[in-house]
């Protein structure tokens, strides 16, 4: 359930100005406003507000008496102060009424709304259903504001956390999963229930990927799939896509044989969240930033109206590198190539050939 | 033996890179190096022809 606001202040463009900014939070938040301490008063008769912020300095009445007001009709919400005069005493004055902080004027929106979001993590236990928010802006701002804490979804029977250490996602679990694979089942969830809860101090940093790429990846196959995907298709592609790990170390270790000393790195990772399934001399921002050239590449295509990627595309690079990306369905293949000691006829003709034979018999179950 | 199996597995690939090569290992849960050491028989090439089909969007038979 959102949580409401209401907030009051005589200026009434910076105020609209904030109830518009704060809509973004729709389903979060839900922000009324008033531009004098009597029309708050007659505004918290008529409804239940989880928390007043009031200016204190306005014409007529003050903030402070608004504060005075709600105290002696047992206001069970909490009040927040601000003001462009923040003095000790009116700090004194706003504790003793039971306020809870003072906002120096001026500020921007966004530091103001991670204010509020804090105020609810931490007092209220933020939470609200993900169908009903824009989830994105959330874990965004989460990032943006470079905060630590977890977020919880619960949905049917499951309950998942992803980690946010400094804005970057360090940890997640869903049901059995763990790492990266729960992150990016829960990036994809379009329901359920979130709350925000103070970060664990015990959790084990398992994920390097950037929270940006990690998201943009979400939000493709979203994009690319836009019917709504029920949790049991959301966890059950994970079955679909277990592999002979065996197999697939195999299929790196004929590509080694083969290269020598001209394969410098190689990874196999899935196309859409940039995970190695096996790989040597693994580069982890190296398989996301490839899936991401991918996948943009092949939707500039569809776009244009030209056929997608074939079989594989190349990367000449500066030092005597290449990459060659060979795309697989839902898995793509990076090599990072010395060219001074490798001849790409033998790696097109004979090499690759090999390895994705080997590869086949993986994913071929 | 399989020679016919290779030949769907070339065309596809052709057709359609890896990512239908891979497609059709998976669907038919047959690789094409043990496709290709497999018997044609009848029932298993339609298999073939039926998934291939489905991953190229188009009658594989036209360029049998």
């Amino acid at each position: 359930m959102a949580k409401k606001l209401l907030l009051v202040d005589d200026e009434k463009v910076f105020l609209e100005g904030l109830q518009e900014g704060l809509a973004k939070q729709e389903g979060i938040f839900e922000t009324d406003i008033a531009f004098s301490v009597d029309e708050a008063i007659r505004k918290c008769k008529k409804n239940r507000y989880n928390l007043v912020v009031s200016d204190i300095r306005m014409p007529g009445k003050s903030g402070l008496d608004l504060f005075v007001h709600l105290r002696k009709k047992k206001f069970k919400g909490d009040f927040i102060a601000m003001t462009a005069y923040g003095t000790v005493e009116v700090l004194n004055r706003i504790r003793q009424l039971g306020g809870l902080d003072i906002i120096i004027k001026p500020f921007n929106l966004e530091w103001f709304t991670q204010k509020i979001l804090d105020f609810f993590v931490e007092k209220q236990g933020l939470s609200g259903n993900i169908d009903s928010i824009d989830i994105t802006s959330l874990l965004q701002m989460i990032n943006l504001e470079r905060k630590t804490l977890a977020v919880r979804i619960d949905i049917n029977d499951h309950t998942g956390h992803i980690f946010f250490k400094k804005g970057e996602i360090i940890n997640a679990e869903f049901g059995e999963l763990t790492g990266l694979k729960a992150a990016q089942k829960l990036l994809k969830l379009n329901q359920g229930r979130f709350s925000l809860e103070p970060a664990a101090a015990d959790v084990e940093h398992s994920i390097d990927m950037p929270f940006m790429v990690l998201l943009m990846n979400a939000m493709k196959e979203i994009d690319e799939n836009p019917i709504q995907l029920s949790l049991d298709e959301i966890m059950g592609d994970e079955k679909e896509k277990t592999m002979n790990v065996r197999l697939l170390e195999k299929a790196v270790d004929v590509l080694k044989e083969d290269m020598g000393e001209g394969l410098l790195a190689t990874d196999i990772f899935g196309a859409h969240d940039g995970q190695s399934l096996a790989g040597w001399n693994s580069n982890p921002k190296a398989c996301a930033l490839m899936g991401e050239i991918t996948l943009s590449n092949n939707k500039a295509l569809k776009g244009a109206g030209f056929p997608p990627l074939g079989r594989y595309f190349i990367l000449d690079l500066v030092d005597d590198k290449m990459v060659v990306v060979i795309t697989m369905g839902d898995f793509l293949w990076g090599m990072l190539v010395d060219t001074n000691k490798a001849k790409l006829g033998l790696l097109l003709n004979i090499a690759i050939p090999k390895a994705i034979d080997t590869f086949e018999e993986a994913i071929a179950g | 033996m399989g020679a016919t199996l290779e030949k769907i597995y070339t065309i596809v690939t052709e057709k359609g890179g890896y990512d239908a090569r891979m497609n059709l290992a998976q669907k038919t849960g047959i690789p094409r190096t043990k496709a290709s050491e497999m018997e044609d028989t009848p029932e298993v090439i339609n298999r073939f022809k039926t998934a291939a089909d489905e991953i190229l969007g188009m009658d594989i038979d036209q360029f049998m």
